[in-house]
C-alpha cells in the first residue's frame, strides 16, 4: 500500500505542475488514512461488486466502458481510483473543460469534496455540459416512473422503471420538458426472437443508461402502446436531488451486461435511488429484479417519519383517458358520443341542439376513442378521416378543453395490486389417485383471480410457475409453466372497436391428465376469442378456441385443437370465481377427445395471502384447497 | 426500419444538444441560419418516423448515444440544425396528434410545453395559442388538408406557430 501511494504521488508530481504540493499529498494521505476507497458510497459510485466472499478486498466494477475510469486499474481497484480521481480533479482544465474530470465525474467529486479537508482548492472549472444537462440548477425533485407493462413484448411484461427529474414547475409546467433517464439493453435492429430471449436471459447484451425529455417517453407508452404510468414522486432533500442528477450524468452512455431476470432497469434504477435511499430498492437474494417490487419498497419507506414517496401521478394511456373520461359523462354527453363514434351525424338533432360545453365534452372524449383504435387498428384510414373531421367540427367550437385531465376516477396504483411472488401451500384429493400435498411457487406475477387492483382485471401474467405435488411418498412435478399470458380484454363502453378480445398463451409442462402421475408433456398452447361483459364491475363471459402441440403420451397426438368458454368474476368482494367449460381433441394420435371443467375460486381481499379453492376435471376430477402467501 | 434508426439518431443527437430549455447561455444558431432554412427539409426531421417502435426501443428506449453521434448529410449539420428552432419542430413532428387537438380545444400542456421550448412566457400562452388556432383553422378546413402525412401536416402547424412567433409574438417569446 505504502508503495502504491508513493507511485500515485510521483503520478500527481509530472500530471499537474501547478497542483504538486504538499496540499495534493495531504489530501491524497487524508483519503487513504480515512479509507475512503472502502466507503460505501464510493463503491456505489463505481458499481464495484465483491468477486469474492474470501477476500474482502476483492472487487470488481459492473461498468465495462473503460472511459468510466480514471486509473487503468479502477475496475478493480477503489484505492487506485480514487487517488487517480483525486489527481484528476487537481489537474489543469484544457481547453475543453467539460473533459475535466470534475464535469465528467460531478457525484465523485462533489462526494469528495463533502468527505476530504480541501487546503488548496481544486481549479475552477467550467461544466456547461453538466449545467445543461441539470438545467442549471432547476431540477428540484426526482420522481420514479413506473410504465404499466406491455403484452406486445415479452421483455416488458413486467413494465419498465424510468427516473424523471423534474424541473421547477416555474419553467415547465406539465412536466413534459423534464428530463428522464432510461436504461435498456442494446438490441440491434431486426434481431431474431429466439436469439433476443436467449441473450436477453444469459447476458449476450450490453446494456446503457440513456436520457431523453419525458415527453417522448410519454409519446412511446401512453400513445403507441397504450401503457398507463405512474409517477412517484420522492420527498429528497435539495443535496440528494443534487446527487442523483450528478451520478446520473456520470452514468449516461455508460455500458454494463444485460440480464433481463436480475440486472435489469429495475436493479439499475434501484441501484441508482440507495445512493440517497438508505434501504435496498430491489432483493440481493432472488435471482430476479422486479421492476413493481422497487415501487412496493419504495412505498413502505418513511424517513423522518414521513413517506419517502410523497405524491403519487396516474398519467392514463390513451384507452384509459378514453375510459376515464367516458366514466365521466352524463347520459346526454353519452348519447352524443355513441352517436359519432358510429357515425359523424353532426347534423342530427342529438349533436346540433346540444350545448357548446356538451358538444366540446363529447369531441374531447372521441379525440381519445379515435386514438386509442388507430394505435390498434393501424391500417384502418377511415379512423384517421373521422378524427380529422372531428377535429375541424372542433375548431367551431370555442369553448375551450372539455374534461380536464384531473385525477377523477384514478384506479387503484401499482403498489395496491397483487404482491408478485407466491407461495401456496395445498392439499388435494383425486377420484383415482386418492390425497396429495401441494406446494406451488412462482417469481412473478398474477393470475386471473389475484386482486385486480393495479393491473389489467381478470387477466394472467405468470413466469417460472411450478407445483411441486407429494402423493403416496412420491415427489413429483405437477406443472411447470415457464411463461402463461391470458387477457381478457373487455369492451368498457360498447362503443365500435372497443375491447372484447381475448387471448393466451401456454409454455410449459404438465401431466397429460388427471388420472395420471409422472405423465408430463412439454406443450405450448395459444388461444383467441371473444369476451363480453356482464353486469357491472367487472365480470365477463367469453368463449375461446385454441391450438396446441405437445409431446406425445401413450399415442396421445402431438397436435390438438381446443374450445372453452369461461365465466369469471367477483360473487363477493373477498370472493371471486372462475368457471371453464371446454372440449379438447387431439388431430393426430388414437385417444378420443375429453372434456374438461375448471372451477376456481379466491378467497379474501388482503395483498398479503389468499385461499384458494377448486374443482378440476379431465378424465379424472380432483378437488383442490390451499393457502397462499405474497411477498 | 431504415427510416426509425435515422429519426432515432436525429433524436438522439436533439437530446443530447448542449442547449436546453433553461440553458441561460445557450446559443440560438438557428437566430443566424438563412431565411430559406426548413427544419423539416434541412434537418431531417420528416424522416423521423415515431408511429412505431422497433424492438430495440421497446426494450432499449432510445440508446444514449453519448453525443458523438455523427448526422447522416440527409440529417443535415450541426451547426444548422441546433437550437429551440430545430427542438420545437422535432418536438411539434413527435406530438402533433396532441397538438392538434388541443389547438382545436384552445388550450392543452402539450401546446404550453412547445411554447415553453420557444421561450415564450406562460402569461403569453393563451393569446399565441388563440392566434395559431384561428390560422391552423384555415389549413385544417382546407380540402387537401386531409391527403397530406402526419408528417406534412406537422410541417404546416411549425410554419404557422414559427411565423405567428416571429410576426406577432417575438417580444414574448426568445426563440425569434
Amino acid at each position: 500500500m505504502r508503495k502504491l501511494f508513493f507511485i500515485l504521488c510521483l503520478g500527481c508530481c509530472y500530471s499537474s505542475a501547478v497542483y504538486c504540493n504538499d496540499d495534493i499529498d495531504d489530501v491524497i494521505h487524508y483519503a487513504v488514512a480515512n479509507k475512503l476507497h472502502e466507503s460505501d458510497y464510493w463503491r456505489a459510485l463505481l458499481h464495484y461488486k465483491s468477486v469474492s466472499q474470501s477476500t474482502p478486498y476483492s472487487w470488481e466494477s459492473e461498468i465495462s466502458t473503460p472511459a468510466f475510469f480514471i486509473s487503468e486499474a479502477g475496475k478493480t481497484e477503489p484505492l487506485s481510483e480514487l487517488l487517480a480521481t483525486i489527481r484528476a480533479i487537481y489537474s489543469e482544465p484544457l481547453e475543453n473543460h467539460n473533459a475535466h474530470a470534475q464535469c465528467l465525474f460531478v457525484a465523485r467529486y462533489q462526494w469528495l469534496k463533502k468527505n476530504i479537508q480541501w487546503r488548496t482548492k481544486p481549479p475552477l472549472v467550467n461544466c456547461k455540459k453538466y449545467k445543461e444537462y441539470s438545467s442549471n440548477g432547476h431540477v428540484d425533485s426526482v420522481s420514479v416512473i413506473f410504465a404499466t407493462g406491455f403484452l406486445g413484448n415479452p421483455a416488458s411484461y413486467y413494465g419498465h422503471i424510468l427516473i424523471k427529474l423534474n424541473n421547477k414547475r416555474d419553467y415547465n409546467a406539465s412536466g413534459l420538458l423534464d428530463q428522464v433517464m432510461n436504461y435498456g439493453a442494446v438490441v440491434p435492429d431486426n434481431e431474431n426472437g429466439i436469439v433476443y430471449v436467449v441473450k436477453g436471459l444469459f447476458g449476450g447484451y450490453d446494456s446503457v443508461f440513456s436520457h431523453e425529455k419525458f415527453y417522448r417517453n410519454n409519446h412511446i407508452y401512453v400513445e403507441n402502446e397504450l401503457r398507463d404510468m405512474w409517477e412517484y414522486k420522492l420527498d429528497l432533500t435539495e443535496d440528494e436531488v443534487e446527487q442523483i442528477v450528478a451520478h446520473s450524468w456520470e452514468l449516461l452512455g455508460k455500458h454494463f451486461v444485460y440480464y433481463f431476470s436480475r440486472e435489469n432497469c429495475a436493479y439499475r434504477m434501484g441501484e441508482l435511488l440507495e445512493l440517497v435511499v438508505n434501504e435496498p430498492l430491489y432483493s440481493r437474494h432472488a435471482p430476479w429484479s422486479l421492476p413493481a417490487d422497487v415501487f412496493e419498497r419504495l412505498i413502505k419507506i418513511k424517513k423522518a417519519d414521513a413517506p419517502l414517496v410523497k405524491e403519487v401521478k396516474w398519467i392514463p394511456s390513451r384507452q384509459s383517458s378514453f375510459y376515464r373520461k367516458y366514466q365521466l359523462l352524463n347520459e346526454k354527453q353519452k348519447s352524443i358520443v355513441g352517436l359519432l363514434a358510429n357515425k359523424l351525424e353532426f347534423e342530427a338533432d342529438a349533436y346540433s341542439k346540444a350545448t357548446a360545453k356538451d358538444k366540446a365534452i363529447a369531441i374531447d372524449t372521441l379525440f381519445d376513442y379515435f386514438e386509442y383504435r388507430m394505435t390498434l387498428e393501424k391500417h384502418n384510414t377511415t379512423l384517421k378521416n373521422k378524427k380529422l373531421r372531428l377535429i375541424r367540427e372542433r375548431f367551431l367550437i370555442s369553448e375551450k378543453g372539455g374534461v380536464e385531465s384531473s385525477q377523477a376516477l384514478q384506479p387503484a396504483p401499482p403498489h395496491a395490486g397483487p404482491v408478485s411472488s407466491m407461495l401456496r401451500y395445498g392439499v388435494y384429493t383425486n377420484s383415482l389417485l386418492g390425497t396429495g400435498i401441494s406446494l406451488r411457487g412462482r417469481p412473478a406475477y398474477f393470475d386471473a383471480l389475484s386482486l385486480d387492483e393495479g393491473r389489467m382485471p381478470n387477466s394472467t401474467l405468470t413466469m417460472m410457475d411450478i407445483e411441486l405435488a407429494l402423493l403416496n411418498d412420491e415427489l413429483t412435478v405437477k406443472r411447470f409453466d415457464l411463461v402463461n399470458v391470458e387477457t381478457l380484454n373487455v369492451s368498457q363502453t360498447g362503443l365500435p372497436g372497443d375491447g372484447g378480445s381475448v387471448w393466451r398463451m401456454n409454455i410449459g409442462f404438465a401431466n397429460q391428465n388427471l388420472g395420471c402421475v409422472r405423465c408430463e408433456v412439454f406443450k405450448a398452447e395459444g388461444g383467441i376469442g371473444r369476451a363480453v361483459k356482464l353486469f357491472s364491475g367487472n365480470t365477463m363471459l367469453y368463449a375461446m378456441a385454441e391450438l396446441g402441440a405437445q409431446t406425445e403420451h401413450e399415442d396421445s397426438g402431438t397436435v390438438a385443437w381446443a374450445s372453452h368458454i369461461g365465466l369469471i368474476g367477483h360473487l363477493q368482494a373477498a370472493w371471486k370465481s372462475r368457471l371453464i367449460i371446454g372440449y379438447k381433441e387431439y388431430v393426430n394420435g388414437t385417444q378420443t377427445g375429453n372434456n374438461i371443467v375448471k372451477w376456481e375460486n379466491r378467497f379474501g381481499i388482503s395483498r398479503n395471502w389468499d385461499i384458494r379453492l377448486s374443482y378440476e376435471k379431465n378424465l379424472e376430477s380432483e378437488f383442490y384447497f390451499g393457502a397462499g402467501f405474497y411477498w | 426500419m431504415k427510416r426509425i434508426k435515422q429519426g432515432i439518431m436525429l433524436m438522439s443527437f436533439l437530446v443530447s444538444l448542449p442547449a436546453t430549455v433553461f440553458a441561460e447561455e445557450a446559443k440560438i444558431a438557428a437566430e443566424t441560419a438563412p431565411a430559406s432554412f426548413n427544419a423539416w427539409r434541412d434537418c431531417g426531421i420528416g424522416a423521423m418516423i415515431f408511429d412505431e417502435t422497433p424492438m430495440a426501443a421497446i426494450i432499449s428506449n432510445v440508446y444514449w448515444d453519448s453525443g458523438t453521434t455523427a448526422l447522416t448529410s440527409a440529417a443535415g449539420s450541426r451547426d444548422t440544425c441546433f437550437g429551440k428552432t430545430v427542438i420545437a419542430a422535432s418536438y411539434i413532428h413527435e406530438t402533433y396528434s396532441r397538438l392538434e387537438e388541443e389547438t382545436a380545444k384552445g388550450k392543452g400542456q402539450h401546446v404550453a410545453a412547445m411554447l415553453t421550448i420557444m421561450g415564450c412566457g406562460s402569461q403569453s400562452h393563451a393569446d399565441i395559442i388563440g392566434s395559431v388556432r384561428n390560422e391552423f383553422a384555415k389549413s385544417v378546413n382546407d380540402a387537401s388538408f386531409g391527403a397530406k402525412t402526419t408528417a406534412a401536416k406537422a410541417e404546416v402547424y411549425n410554419a404557422i406557430v414559427q411565423n405567428k412567433i416571429a410576426t406577432e409574438y417575438a417580444a414574448q417569446c426568445q426563440i425569434i
